[in-house]
């Protein structure tokens, strides 16, 4: 198996390359979206929780961006790779290259995406003059590659036999999104809650991302713990299915 | 699996979900079961070897395409077996792995790599591919200013250009025009010569007699009904059709 997934390597370099360059061709600002779009959706959030809300956070542009750069990752690969099967039925139904590749493209396009706009991070981190310990950022950031690829896998084939994983995953990010520190700080939620509040690896994902760029505490150490199990966790699950999956696939495309 | 044998076939059969009406509330009901299973081959032996020159025949929907993406490792089969050497070029749908804003250039590497070419093999062909579709002018433009004879003899130079083990087209002539035809006739003799095996699906029964294989495999209803010589094989089909 591992030695057919390396005869086809260049179709994974090819995909990923092919929607880097087509997703902005034809646009006028072309790779400039790839800072701009974040910082429109952090404008809109600022607007929204520090004019109307009113939460107090010290540095809120920069603690919105910090959350908002993974935050983004998690959802465009999400529900671009939900429906990628599906996408690319034609091409499936014709060949036999490994059908991870698909999915597997879309999350390392978003994934390339993230550490390209990384920079924007340190800028503001810059402007705000707070002390920044970038050491801790592989963590996050192999954590949540773990988990959206081991999410994608599921999504994707699950969305194959029944069209209702796309729309189950809307709400899912939703509800996700507001049990995810991205807008409010971490000590907003009840000390009784939190352990169970850390199940969610996208607490630690963005806890380590501020104490990278915000200098904010070190995440306790049970939810590094916690994050890393359920990430790998997820990731086998979400494998497992897939490959179970893959061989009736085409017929269903 | 003797030393020269390159697909083989053994008892397979392949079903499809046939997927039942019913109202919003008795899909409800049933969830699992408004999928049929519909077998659209069953008990289905048969192997390629080196160089072999195999046609199929069969009326629309008997399960030919069905047996090319089982040849192809596109399908596994629900039941029996498929063992499969080497490598095998599908060449059904012709050129649906084209993405409309890469350029031909781009497309070439893209369709290569999916049909299992590394970038270095595709490399090694760039200029035959191009030459042969006689897109010279065009090749760096993106593949929407491409018209549909176009794209279709794009995908027919990287098919006919890169060299499998074994080829598996599935009605390929029916689309282009007569000199792209015959050109293309020309190249898979070409491929032929330097060792690949040919699979081919065709309505085009005249070609049994006339061209030349080394076996033809009649597909009725999802069973192999008949193998045998060409124009044998071509003969009783006709008869039975043209009842």
């Amino acid at each position: 198996m591992l030695k057919r997934i390396y005869r086809y390597r260049d179709v994974l370099r090819f995909l990923v390359v092919k929607d880097i360059k087509s997703t902005y061709r034809n646009s006028i600002l072309g790779y400039f979206w790839l800072i701009l779009s974040p910082l429109c959706m952090m404008l809109v959030f600022y607007a929204v929780f520090s004019i109307v809300v009113k939460i107090q956070v010290k540095h809120y542009p920069l603690f919105l961006l910090s959350a908002l750069l993974p935050w983004q990752f998690l959802t465009n690969s999400l529900s671009r790779s939900t429906s990628s099967l599906i996408e690319y039925a034609p091409v499936l139904k014709a060949s036999s290259f490994p059908r991870e590749y698909i999915p597997f493209s879309v999350v390392l396009v978003y994934f390339i995406q993230l550490l390209l706009s990384l920079p924007l991070l340190f800028l503001f981190s810059i402007f705000y003059h707070v002390r920044v310990f970038p050491w801790i950022l592989p963590v996050p950031l192999i954590l949540q590659f773990i988990l959206v690829t081991g999410l994608s896998f599921f999504f994707s084939s699950l969305n194959v036999f029944y069209r209702d994983a796309g729309v189950i995953l809307n709400f899912l990010l939703l509800l996700w999104f507001y049990a995810t520190p991205v807008f409010y700080p971490l000590s907003y939620v009840p000390p009784s809650f939190l352990r169970l509040y850390c199940l969610n690896p996208m607490v630690y994902v963005v806890s380590a991302y501020r104490t990278a760029f915000l200098g904010s505490p070190v995440p306790p150490p049970f939810s590094l713990l916690y994050a890393t199990g359920m990430s790998i966790f997820l990731f086998m699950v979400g494998y497992l299915f897939f490959k179970h999956k893959e061989q009736g696939m085409v017929k269903w495309l | 699996m003797a030393v020269d044998v390159l697909i083989e076939v053994k008892k397979a059969g392949i079903w499809y979900p046939q997927v039942q009406g019913g109202t919003l509330k008795e899909r409800f009901i049933n969830l699992r079961r408004f999928t049929r299973k519909k077998w659209v081959l069953r008990d289905v032996s048969l192997s390629v070897r080196r160089k072999e020159r195999i046609v199929i025949i069969g009326r629309n929907g008997s399960g030919k395409t069905t047996l090319l993406r089982l040849m192809g490792g596109i399908l596994a089969p629900d039941e029996g077996e498929v063992k499969i050497r080497g490598r095998v070029t599908s060449v059904i749908e012709l050129g649906l792995g084209f993405h409309p804003y890469l350029t031909g250039r781009e497309n070439i590497f893209l369709y290569g790599a999916i049909l299992g070419f590394t970038k270095k093999e595709i490399e090694n062909v760039y200029d035959e591919i191009v030459d042969f579709s006689e897109l010279h002018d065009y090749i760096n433009a993106p593949l929407y200013t491409y018209s549909s004879g176009m794209k279709l003899r794009l995908a027919f130079s990287i098919a006919f250009s890169l060299t499998p083990d074994v080829f598996l087209g599935d009605e390929i002539y029916a689309v282009a025009d007569l000199p792209f035809q015959e050109k293309s006739r020309k190249k898979l003799l070409e491929l032929h010569e330097r060792g690949t095996a040919y699979v081919g699906v065709t309505h085009e029964i005249h070609l049994l007699f006339k061209e030349e294989w080394d076996r033809a495999i009649w597909i009725d209803d999802g069973r192999i009904r008949m193998e045998g010589p060409a124009p044998e094989v071509a003969e009783a089909y006709k008869k039975e059709v043209l009842r």
